[in-house]
Formats: structure tokens, C-alpha cells, sequence
């Protein structure tokens, strides 16, 4: 039943960036989908025998996750100073 | 004696477990409501009481360190949202009830993939009693993830840079 919560995540934040047509809903379904992975993690260290590989992968996604946070709001506000609106489809603006 | 003992650990452990589900629920709960909500402000409470219920499910296990670690990084995610939202606060966010519809049939079809990677394992499980302390996690990450460690210290200090490069082009 634990794992289900981090399974039941991972799929909201999928559902959350399939169905995203904004950019800031795109971050907001990856983010889930990084607590999702991280819990399982941890929650699959708790249910085996030792705890110590599973917290630090789940330190190691938190970490990504938070790398990931900080290029995607760079990105966005990159994307609204050229486009006013952060759009998924704007991104191909800010190649050049 | 020993039986009241072994009740007692039994309770703890149910306790233990029971707050799990109830936090982990609390952020299940959350997060959908961070998807399908389409005011910013909504979006940012949401996403932050998620990761706040997720850091309690995690304190609940007795891993008070990640715990930190979550409620910091959802803390000032939330924050840079807050601002962020200031920008674009007059774009709404609304989701297309077919591309939802479409979504959630992925969604489905990716929950099918995780169930059949979890064949092998129990997916209803006890959690264990026990409680890892900050000296062992730090002698494990420098002992065995030594490289991880590294390497991770290096990515974030070069996303540093270049986040402050692409913000300010």
C-alpha cells in the first residue's frame, strides 16, 4: 500500500506533463513526477533490508530535481521575455 | 512481558504505517489538485503542501534528514513559483478536457508499465521499525557514492552559472 502512494505520484505527474499545454504546468508534472520517483525510493530502502542506498538515491533525485527546477524557471523566464506567455510551443523562439 | 513488548513494537510499527498512508494520501491528494487547478496561487499552495506531506511521510519512516532536504527544496521551488507567477499571472492554465482524457489514458498505460515492473516485489508491504542516523547516510554517501557525491556537487554548482547566464542573456 506504500508504494502505491509513490506509483500513484509518478502517474499524476505524468498525466500533469502529458496533458500540460503551458510551459509552468510541464514543471509542475515533472516535479510531481520527481517525488513520486524519490518516495519510491525511499520507500523501497524501508520495505528491503538496508536503508542507506535507497535514502541517498532519494537525496540524488531530490538533488536533480532541484537542478531540473532551477533550468526550467530560468528557461520560463526566458520564454516570457521573448513571447509574453510561457507556452510549450514558444520554446523553439529562444533557440536562436 | 515479552509479549507486551512485542504488542507494543507492533502498535509502533502500525502507527508508524498508518501515518505514512495518511501523509502519503495527503500529497496524492495535493498534487492532483496542483494538476487540475488553473489559478497560479492555487497551483503554488498545492504544490507545496504535496511536498510538505511528503516530508512528513518521510519524517513518519524516521528519515528526518531527507525530510529537510524535501521541505527545503519544495520550499523554495514554491518560493521561485510565487515570483514566477507574478509574471505570467494573466495566462490562464487551462487544460483541454480531450488532451486530459488523453493524458490520463497515458497515465493508465504508465501505471499498467510500473505494475508489471512490480510483479516481482510486494506492493502491499509493512514497513520495518528502523531509523538511519545522519553519521551512517554520510559515511555510506562518502564510502560507496563517493563519485555520485562529486558528481552531483559539480552539476549543481554548473547549473549555478548556467542559470545566471540564461537569465541574463
Amino acid at each position: 500500500m506504500i508504494y502505491l502512494i509513490s506509483v500513484i505520484l509518478s502517474v499524476l505527474g505524468f498525466v500533469g506533463i502529458a496533458s500540460s499545454q503551458s510551459f509552468i504546468g510541464f514543471i509542475v508534472g515533472t516535479q510531481i513526477l520527481f517525488f513520486g520517483f524519490s518516495s519510491l525510493f525511499v520507500f523501497i530502502a524501508y520495505g528491503g533490508g538496508s536503508q542507506e542506498p535507497g535514502l541517498a538515491f532519494g537525496i540524488f533525485i531530490l538533488a536533480i530535481g532541484a537542478v531540473y527546477q532551477a533550468v526550467s524557471y530560468a528557461l520560463a523566464a526566458r520564454i516570457y521575455q521573448r513571447s509574453n506567455r510561457v507556452a510549450i510551443s514558444d520554446l523553439k523562439r529562444i533557440r536562436n | 512481558m515479552k509479549n507486551g513488548s512485542e504488542c507494543a513494537r507492533w502498535k509502533k510499527w502500525n502507527n508508524s504505517e498508518m501515518d505514512v498512508l495518511f501523509f502519503g494520501s495527503l500529497a496524492v491528494v495535493f498534487s492532483f489538485g496542483a494538476i487540475i487547478a488553473r489559478s497560479t496561487r492555487a497551483i503554488f499552495w498545492l504544490l507545496w503542501l504535496s511536498g510538505l506531506a511528503l516530508g512528513c511521510t518521510y519524517l513518519s519512516i524516521g528519515s528526518d534528514f531527507l525530510a529537510f532536504i524535501q521541505v527545503l527544496l519544495v520550499t523554495v521551488s514554491g518560493v521561485l513559483y510565487f515570483f514566477f507567477g507574478f509574471l505570467h499571472s494573466h495566462q490562464s492554465r487551462a487544460v483541454e478536457p480531450r488532451k486530459f482524457i488523453v493524458s490520463l489514458l497515458l497515465g493508465l498505460v504508465f501505471l499498467a508499465l510500473l505494475g508489471f515492473g512490480f510483479s516481482g516485489h510486494a506492493l502491499f508491504s509493512v514497513l520495518p521499525n528502523s531509523n538511519l542516523g545522519l553519521v551512517q547516510l554520510g559515511q555510506y554517501l562518502v564510502g560507496h557514492q563517493f563519485l555520485s557525491l562529486e558528481l552531483m556537487g559539480i552539476l549543481l554548482f554548473v547549473v549555478i552559472i548556467g542559470v545566471g547566464v540564461l537569465a541574463r542573456r
